[in-house]
């Protein structure tokens, strides 16, 4: 069920996501619930558009699995980036809002049944992260892997 | 082409689950906040004050 090189895709997965892991250990923040990850969509973004650009130079040194389709490859990539870069950022937006929000509960002008409250955006936050997870070892199997 | 997707399919469902056992191995709270970690940690992990004996707490408030 599990295809051959499973082995090296878990190794693309579970490095970046250890690394990630312990820079947020290390610098002792778990602000995930205030991130949408908007960063590392932009980071993926260019990186597809780079190598759209450089097409001619880059195309000899991606994994060979891809080269055959090199441009369809990266504009694959290149389109769910840009769909994430435009969910995480209005993700982020409504995150802002919320917190603006939660700020203001200990005002006394606040009240309780206000009709423009904004609800924490979870499914976008957990979207967001999930993206996130996937689209890093995707990109570097991409760029690094050796089929 | 295929094998693209194959890949893209593979790290969301590896994606997927490593954000379902980060959530519920921190916790809910855990998952979404400095202070939610800390009471998080507070509640699991260090144990509550002992209880302050009757004539020390009367004496206290005196």
């Amino acid at each position: 069920m599990l295809p051959s090189n499973f082995k090296i895709l878990a190794e693309y997965f579970v490095i970046p996501l250890l690394v990630l892991l312990i820079s947020y250990a290390i610098s002792g923040q778990f602000n995930l619930k205030y991130s949408a990850g908007t960063d590392f969509f932009i980071f993926f973004l260019s990186a597809d558009l780079g190598a759209m650009i450089e097409y001619e130079d880059l195309r000899t040194r991606v994994n060979p699995m891809f080269r055959e389709d090199y441009l369809a490859v990266f504009a694959v990539l290149f389109t769910l980036s840009l769909l994430f870069v435009v969910v995480s950022g209005l993700t982020q937006r409504r995150l802002e809002t919320w917190r603006e929000q939660n700020q203001r509960k200990v005002s006394w002008r606040y009240h309780r049944a206000d009709p423009s409250a904004v609800k924490y955006p979870v499914w976008g936050v957990i979207g967001s992260w999930v993206a996130t997870i996937a689209l890093m070892p995707t990109h570097l199997f991409v760029f690094f892997g050796k089929g | 082409m295929l094998a693209l997707f194959e890949v893209i399919g593979i790290y969301f469902g590896l994606a997927l689950a490593a954000v379902y056992v980060t959530w519920r191995l921190i916790g809910r709270q855990g998952f979404i906040g400095l202070e939610d970690t800390d009471s998080w940690l507070a509640k699991h992990f260090r144990k509550s004050p002992a209880p302050v004996p009757d004539h020390k707490r009367a004496a206290s408030q005196v």
